[in-house]
């Protein structure tokens, strides 16, 4: 396993964004949230010594981060006022880290897309399975949602002549994906969930599609 | 399938071997909550100091007041009027001052995880209270500006220059108050959408649960200025892409979710605790 040098940040629209949206359409049927939050951007940023570091970069570049949100939506020439605004820009997007890449290019920087591999609640169930004889580790597991386990979830920078290759590439190498998943959680082999075929895989993890990583560093 | 050059890069966040016990000891530490907290906080330190220079720019205002040299037989009512004009002024202004301190301690409360809709419930009875008095500060204002124009006997130009000068101030006030309003408005919307169920609720668009979230977010259009150069036709484009991905991702994670009778029940389960949410 290497050590990573790159960080990706996801942003997840809000309410707040489809708000802004609806104010710049009015006459446009927009999408629900679900769909405004499916294909989102992953912007890939160099791997900073601290939290603190990695706020001053994403504080740097989110003036360019939320144009090219807005010019997804409302065109290339679109310009606004809010851009300025780093408060808007986090009311409007809430962002999410991910530092386990797996990395299906010859480097980063010709990654030009991403998949996330995310936990589901059935990956949930099987840690509070494996724990059951640890009070104070159920305590904490009853308490948790599958988005907790979700956080910093893997991510495979792979880029996809078309779409309808991720499919057949999920199913052909969902085992090392899985293993670069569970490492995240536990290096134990032996613990993990017996995983050997696709529709096992399937049933713990889902996969979301990012066609757009686009790279500040 | 071409085989591909594979490489693992991770990141030891909390410490060089990882166990379940240990992953789940720091499942409650979420980082990406920390950081988006952070972040808020900090831009949030940003737009006070911002909109503190615009109140300082407020307070150092000077009244125009050359005018007095050269009026006539009305210069005492004139001086009269414009001196209940400022103390108008003033008053909106001390008003509005109140309220920005009111709305970013309540954002920054917002941000720090209180997050109380009795509390919200408090600022919006609050806001109309001050919507109303404004208004009638307003009033007040056209009809003594009225009184004085009667009363103006020569250099009407001055009058004009004296007019626009409170004009923009009163308008500086009024962008001073919705810029707070918009900002406190946005954090509450934003803070919402961290509970996970929001995703749901705007599935259907038919259901009671869509139309829940309308008020609010038409609530928020004003508070945003209009783009230039948009290009009409791309958000339908973008919508036909993204539902495009959205049935890849449905098509490959479905395989196995409807042959799990576990994930079947999961999402049973979260769909009664939406519906549970949104009777109470």
């Amino acid at each position: 396993m290497q050590h990573s040098q790159w960080e990706i940040i996801i942003l997840k629209p809000t309410k707040v964004f489809l708000s802004f949206l609806a104010s710049q359409l009015p006459d446009v049927d927009l999408p629900d949230l679900s769909l405004l939050q499916t294909d989102t951007t992953a912007y890939a940023i160099r791997k900073q010594v601290d939290d603190e570091a990695t706020l001053d970069e994403i504080e740097r570049h989110f003036s360019f981060m939320f144009r090219h949100e807005i010019c997804r939506w409302l065109g290339d020439d679109a310009r606004n006022k809010i851009e300025g605004s780093f408060l808007d820009f986090l009311c409007c997007f809430k962002f999410e880290l991910h530092s386990q890449i797996v990395l299906m290019e010859s480097s980063i920087k010709e990654g030009q897309q991403l998949l996330c591999v995310k936990p589901r609640s059935v990956l949930l169930k099987w840690m509070k399975s494996t724990v059951e004889n640890q009070s104070d580790l159920i305590t904490i597991l009853d308490r948790v949602k599958v988005a907790d386990i979700a956080e910093n979830a893997t991510v495979v920078v792979k880029n996809f002549k078309q779409l309808s290759e991720v499919k057949p590439f999920i199913q052909h190498y969902y085992r090392p994906i899985f293993k670069a998943e569970m490492l995240r959680m536990c290096d134990r082999a032996e613990q993990w969930p017996d995983v050997d075929t696709f529709q096992t895989f399937n049933r713990y993890f889902s996969v979301e599609i990012h066609t757009q990583l686009i790279h500040l560093h | 399938m071409e085989p591909v050059t594979m490489a693992i890069i991770a990141t030891a966040v909390f410490g060089a071997v990882t166990t379940l016990s240990v992953f789940i000891r720091q499942l409650l530490l979420s980082r990406d909550k920390n950081m988006n907290d952070k972040a808020q906080s900090r831009a949030l330190g940003q737009e006070t100091k911002e909109l503190e220079k615009l109140r300082k720019q407020m307070e150092t205002n000077t009244r125009f007041d050359s005018h007095y040299q050269v009026l006539g037989a009305n210069k005492d009512a004139i001086q009269y009027i414009d001196q209940k004009i400022e103390e108008i002024l003033s008053k909106k202004f001390a008003l509005i001052k109140r309220y920005s301190q009111m709305t970013l301690k309540e954002s920054s409360g917002i941000i720090g995880g209180d997050q109380l809709p009795e509390r919200k419930a408090v600022c919006d009875l609050l806001r109309q209270e001050i919507d109303h008095e404004i208004s009638f500060y307003d009033s007040e204002l056209q009809q003594l500006q009225a009184r004085r124009a009667s009363m103006w006997d020569s250099h009407s130009e001055l009058q004009m220059y004296l007019l626009e000068q409170e004009k923009s101030r009163n308008e500086k006030l009024d962008v001073i108050y919705q810029t707070h309003t918009g900002m406190l408005e946005k954090i509450y919307m934003r803070h919402n959408d961290n509970v996970e169920h929001v995703t749901k609720e705007t599935i259907d668009a038919g259901t009671k649960s869509f139309k829940y979230l309308l008020g609010p977010l038409q609530l928020l259009l004003q508070y945003f200025q209009l783009s230039s150069g948009i290009a009409p036709n791309r958000a339908a484009g973008e919508k036909a892409s993204r539902k495009n991905i959205s049935d890849i991702e449905r098509d490959i994670n479905n395989d196995a979710t409807i042959n799990s009778r576990d994930e079947l029940i999961d999402e049973l389960d979260e769909v009664e605790e939406l519906a549970a949410d949104l009777t109470t």
